[in-house]
């Protein structure tokens, strides 16, 4: 990781060459060999991006992913594609031939369809503004670059879609190429009467998240983009200035989409094992009201975990939090019976697993709860 | 472009495996039929034979080679240990990471393994038949993983790859001691099924 932000560090701090903005339909041609040998590594790069076994390919979702893309790409809707990657981590990137990748940490954190649509959109202002053609002008003397950045990469931890960040984004985008991609997304969602205030309240949240991002962890969304305080609030002013009557935040579309793989996602982000981003991510989703038993899970979840002083007394009153909650899953009583039972208080927590064997008698760890009860 | 056909950390135990072997010589590079092998306090056989390295709390047992068919032993991990005995990254040492601790439940130590695989690029990773099982005479556990290799560090690895698993372990004492044996799904994993499953019936442990 350290290499892969060094790398990024360097390939930020170079100068850029504007260039033209991109056409519908283009393609790199033959005589522009700088550009060309870009997509050719970008070409290589998507085709195991789109046979990654990370990726998600249910059909409702690409179609969902599709078809908001075209809407904010507008003229460009032909020229990209979308990949979405099971990554636990706030991000997406834009190649310069027209892929974009988007994590699932991506959408497990944003409220509605505006915000998920700001950071699309904004990968696809980076896109039209060939932004990454720009950076890769000023880098196309440095020996070896691509083959450099896989070196150095291998063996650091970098996965894939780090690797592929550092690939695609070709550096940190310069502040100036950031609000340009700012700007062009809060047009393209202005133009698709999606909720102004979406971009600013996503940043926001991914700030609070990064603050108590400890030392040595991927940073996500920051990785790429400078995080500043000055962005968050431009992206608030912005949102003021260009208030649209009739703009809806499509939180009901976004959430019927996301439901089926919350869960899922969730227990990935758990599994970072990165608890103080986790905890800011699941409370700020806690405020809002929706889904509320599998947030307030996963809280317990995150609370048992790790374990640390008056943890397990805070997750035992998620868990409870969340039964109280209509359509949560049975799983929460095994877990606040194992929450309890490492408490010490044992009856209640045979009482919980018995609700728990009623409610899925056939689920894989039955034979052990049933062990626990026997015991007793 | 490398070919990275297995989640990191088995790449990581292999090699301190075999480093292990190489400069503490303490353990015979092959196991014959019936040879009874001693780790710390478990004791355990084969009617086949098997290449070997680690070290005392650590035996990598393979037969056609490490990424085909892995039998892996650990014993006696301590409360606050690394599930792996892999040196302790920053989570870890934050006391947040991949730890053991002593009043985990058997639920909870299958979700270490889960979380194990997922934090070491394998992908899509599920667990299944959690029941109770001896290990020796030791109450124990046991239950079965699924997962795919992921695309990991490589952009020419496409990953995808299935792979079976299947976990003895028991936490008595308060330290976690298991058999760990991962195949590829397709032929490897059936095919050695019942030699393993016939290792687990020799565990002794007092």
């Amino acid at each position: 990781m350290r290499a892969l932000l060094l790398i990024l560090a360097f390939l930020s701090g170079c100068a850029n060459t504007q260039v033209a903005d991109v056409q519908p339909g283009h393609r790199s041609q033959n005589k522009d060999l700088d550009e060309a040998g870009l997509w050719f590594a970008m070409d290589r790069a998507e085709k195991t991006v789109a046979a990654a076994p990370e990726r998600i390919t249910d059909k409702v979702m690409q179609d969902y992913l599709n078809a908001l893309s075209c809407k904010l790409a507008a003229d460009l809707c032909g020229d990209i594609r979308i990949y979405l990657i099971r990554q636990p981590y706030l991000n997406a990137f834009m190649a310069p031939n027209g892929m974009m990748v988007i994590f699932t940490g991506t959408l497990a954190r944003t409220e509605n369809e505006a915000q998920l649509a700001f950071v699309m959109a904004h990968e696809i202002g980076h896109y039209r503004g060939r932004h990454s053609l720009e950076n890769w002008r000023h880098l196309k003397n440095v020996s070896n670059l691509m083959t450099g950045i896989g070196s150095v990469t291998a063996g650091t931890g970098v996965g894939l879609v780090a690797a592929l960040g550092a690939y695609a984004n070709l550096a940190s985008f310069s502040r100036d190429q950031e609000r340009e991609a700012d700007a062009l997304g809060f047009q393209s969602l202005q133009a698709a009467k999606l909720d102004l205030a979406a971009p600013g309240e996503l940043w926001s949240a991914a700030y609070e998240e990064e603050k108590v991002n400890p030392k040595g962890f991927m940073s996500g969304v920051f990785a790429s983009h400078p995080a500043t305080t000055e962005r968050r609030d431009r992206l608030k002013q912005m949102a003021l200035s260009n208030a649209t009557e009739g703009a809806d935040a499509g939180a009901e579309r976004f959430r019927a989409l996301i439901k089926p793989y919350r869960s899922s996602w969730l227990a990935d982000e758990l599994a970072r094992r990165n608890y103080a981003q986790s905890d800011v991510m699941l409370a700020r989703l806690a405020a809002i009201p929706w889904d509320l038993g599998t947030v307030k899970n996963f809280q317990g979840e995150l609370y048992r975990k790790r374990a640390q002083p008056g943890d397990l007394a805070r997750a035992a009153s998620a868990y409870q939090a969340a039964l109280r909650e209509p359509d949560v899953s049975p799983a929460t009583f095994r877990d606040l019976g194992t929450t309890l039972k490492r408490l010490g208080n044992n009856a209640a927590a045979l009482d919980a697993f018995r609700e728990y064997l009623k409610r899925a008698p056939n689920a894989n760890d039955a034979a052990m709860i049933r062990s626990y009860l026997n015991e007793n | 472009m490398k070919i990275k056909l297995k989640p990191l950390i088995f790449q990581y135990l292999a090699v301190a495996a075999l480093t292990l072997t190489l400069t503490s010589c303490g353990v015979a590079p092959i196991i014959e039929p019936g040879q009874v092998v001693k780790v710390k306090d478990l004791g355990l056989s084969s009617s086949l034979r098997w290449n070997q390295f680690g070290d005392s709390r650590i035996r990598l047992w393979t037969i056609d080679g490490s990424m085909l068919n892995d039998l892996r032993i650990f014993a006696d991990i301590k409360s606050g240990e690394h599930l792996f005995l892999a040196p302790k990254g920053r989570a870890e040492r934050r006391g947040e990471g991949l730890l053991f601790r002593a009043d985990m439940s058997e639920i909870e130590v299958q979700e270490l393994f889960v979380d194990a695989l997922k934090r070491y690029d394998a992908v899509n990773v599920s667990a299944s038949g959690l029941r109770p099982a001896k290990l020796g005479n030791r109450a124990g556990f046991r239950f079965e993983l699924a997962f795919e290799s992921g695309s990991g560090l490589s952009l020419g690895n496409r990953g995808g790859l299935k792979y079976k698993a299947m976990v003895l372990a028991e936490t008595q004492g308060s330290t976690l001691s298991f058999l760990y044996f991962d195949a590829p799904a397709e032929f490897y994993f059936d095919r050695d099924k019942a030699a393993v499953e016939q290792i687990f019936t020799t565990v002794s442990a007092p």
